[in-house]
């Protein structure tokens, strides 16, 4: 046998031979609910924790940040374990090197921007001076310098979730969590907010794990996606794979995002199964591009007017469930589901077979490079 | 109507007061050696008391918002127990506990030849007792309207429980804490039945405006009533400017 072949995974005690960045296996009681979960992220890796409300995301967050106990497992974070309850060990909250950007955000109302930005840079030496100054920096970073001095409730819900991205990052933490980012932002803000926050994240070198329970914010800012039900994983891989093959009545609502695999160029994805889709500007690459199936709307005729895109297709399916209608048309070989309700559905009196329009806005495709 | 005779109930005897008011011999009565000494050492030991009440208060307040624990309305109601109880069974118990004679009284006099009852420092100390739970339970509700999810995300950035307290929690109770403050000090200010059983009435001693007022009431009713008059003003005044505070936490 060769003397160099590692076989320290093999004796090494679980959770000590991984070479990721944040590795945990969490056991953890929420009320009633027992919560479990393993998740190992890398460096610079981006994890989505998706799943329906009351699944049990946001509590493990709170877990890795210290601020509820697990009651068996670990976490640890680059090399060093934060929390063992079988070994007595317990990282209280402010000892982790976690950024943690909350749902409704948590900015001090107190506080300015900046100095909402500053408050964790305070013990990072250098004193109060030093700290405001590099506030200062990500303010301007995140495009708000010039509102430094405002307090949160005089800022926009877009600023504010900015704020709070910067009051979590600028500490330069290990692992950054974020739970539902963009929930609480209206759709158009959304999109441009959650375009930069990914650009955040690219630059990352920790490791962050975010939680949603909206499919495209988990596909646009997460390389890896776990579906989280009930306190369990039931999923994981990444968002083709989890959306091609759904394993859960959640991972089959997320299958019911359109999906396409393209080449963006111009501002316009070549989808692979040979139809364009215009959008309101992308980079160029290799891309994927998502549309809600609620963006998505059906004519009998050829639709005048402003959207963009607009294509002859055959409808292939049609589910009905609870006052909306799934419908499945097929666009060149590619499928595209679209919702409505089941009065419009009536009036234009489609079934499996027909012929029918599809048109969809350029700003509602959402692209992000592959 | 029923509501205005109520009201009339409180307002008729403020009226009263304003209407033998002698108005030409105030200032007279407010440069009267006596007066001014009871003025003084009503003011000193209120605002101690207040003072004490806040370096006390904080942290039982605290502990009553942010932790649980078996008995803890038991304690609760101990706490806030000198609200309802006739400061003269307060005056009592102090006694009982720091007089001469007391439980802790003897041996604070016999080992350190401390000595409470009868002293300025016990009318402080009745105040103190009949006030804070003011202060405790207004700060208390106070803390208790904080989003504590503020205190967590303070700790998530590395901040360690007292600056979280320093620097967050304190900030976002500040009105209430201040409200609270004035209530308790006004509260002390007036105070009788303690001070006069465990304390006494000794002029330049423990004498304060309450026990001034009730003193004169047989030989000198004009400075009974100006001083009177000083202590309702006083009253309004911190009614009108906090009341907000203490009838609704949430700012």
């Amino acid at each position: 046998m060769d003397a160099t072949e590692p076989v320290t995974a093999a004796v090494a005690p679980p959770g000590t031979a991984t070479a990721e960045l944040f590795d945990a296996s969490m056991r953890l009681r929420r009320g009633e609910m027992e919560i479990s979960a393993d998740l190992r992220v890398a460096g610079g890796e981006t994890v989505a924790l998706l799943g329906p409300n009351g699944a049990g995301k946001t509590s493990l967050l709170r877990a890795i940040a210290g601020l509820v106990p697990l009651v068996a497992g670990w976490v640890r974070v680059d090399g060093d374990d934060w929390e063992r309850p079988a070994a007595g060990l317990w990282l209280p909250a402010e000892r982790r090197s976690v950024g943690f950007v909350f749902q409704d955000y948590l900015l001090f109302p107190h506080l300015s921007a900046l100095d909402n930005v500053a408050y964790g840079l305070r013990h990072h030496g250098g004193g109060r001076a030093a700290a405001r100054a590099r506030a200062h920096d990500w303010l301007e970073r995140i495009g708000i310098a010039e509102l430094a001095l405002r307090r949160p409730s005089q800022l926009s819900g877009g600023q504010q979730q900015r704020v709070a991205l910067a009051r979590a990052l600028a500490p330069e933490p290990k692992v950054l969590l974020l739970d539902e980012p963009l929930s609480a932002l209206d759709v158009t803000t959304r999109r441009e907010v959650r375009r930069d926050l990914r650009a955040h994240l690219d630059d990352f070198a920790g490791a962050t794990v975010l939680v949603s329970h909206d499919p495209l914010d988990a596909i646009v800012l997460a390389e890896r996606i776990v579906i989280v039900e009930e306190g369990r994983i039931v999923q994981e891989g990444s968002a083709l794979e989890v959306t091609s093959r759904p394993r859960s009545g959640f991972a089959a609502d997320i299958a019911g995002l359109n999906l396409y695999r393209g080449v963006a160029e111009g501002g316009v994805v070549h989808v692979s199964e040979g139809f364009d889709l215009i959008t309101s500007g992308a980079p160029d690459g290799p891309a994927f591009a998502a549309v809600h199936p609620r963006a998505i709307a059906l004519h009998l005729d050829e639709p005048e007017g402003s959207p963009r895109n607009a294509w002859r297709a055959t409808i292939d399916e049609v589910d009905i469930r609870g006052g909306v209608a799934r419908i499945r048309a097929m666009v060149e070989s590619a499928p595209m589901v679209a919702e409505i309700t089941v009065a419009s559905y009536r009036q234009l009196a489609l079934e499996p077979g027909s012929s029918v329009w599809v048109s969809l806005k350029a700003t509602e495709v959402d692209v992000f490079l592959a | 109507m029923l509501a205005v005779i109520g009201a009339l109930l409180f307002i008729l005897p403020l009226l009263g007061l304003l209407w033998r008011m002698p108005w030409s011999q105030m200032g007279d009565v407010l440069r009267d050696p006596t007066a001014r000494t009871a003025l003084r050492l009503s003011l000193q030991s209120s605002l101690s008391a207040m003072f004490l009440s806040i370096v006390l208060g904080t942290p039982i307040a605290v502990v009553l918002a942010r932790t649980s624990f078996p008995g803890k309305r038991l304690v609760r109601a101990l706490l806030t127990l000198p609200m309802v109880l006739p400061p003269v069974v307060g005056g009592v118990v102090l006694l009982l506990a720091f007089g001469r004679k007391g439980l802790i009284g003897q041996w604070l006099f016999d080992w350190f030849d401390i000595r409470l009852a009868f002293t300025t420092t016990g009318v402080i100390l009745a105040e103190t007792f009949v006030a804070m739970p003011f202060f405790i339970i207004i700060l208390e509700a106070a803390l208790t309207s904080v989003d504590t999810r503020l205190e967590e995300a303070a700790a998530s950035l590395g901040a360690k429980p007292l600056r979280v307290f320093r620097t967050v929690t304190l900030p976002l109770v500040r009105p209430s804490l201040i409200a609270a403050a004035a209530l308790t000090w006004a509260r002390a200010l007036g105070e009788f039945g303690a001070t006069v059983t465990f304390a006494a009435n000794v002029p330049g001693v423990t004498q304060t405006i309450p026990l001034k007022v009730y003193t004169d009431l047989e030989s000198n009713t004009d400075g009974a009533y100006v001083m009177s008059l000083v202590l309702l003003v006083i009253s309004v005044l911190v009614l009108v400017a906090f009341q907000d505070r203490w009838m609704r936490p949430n700012r």
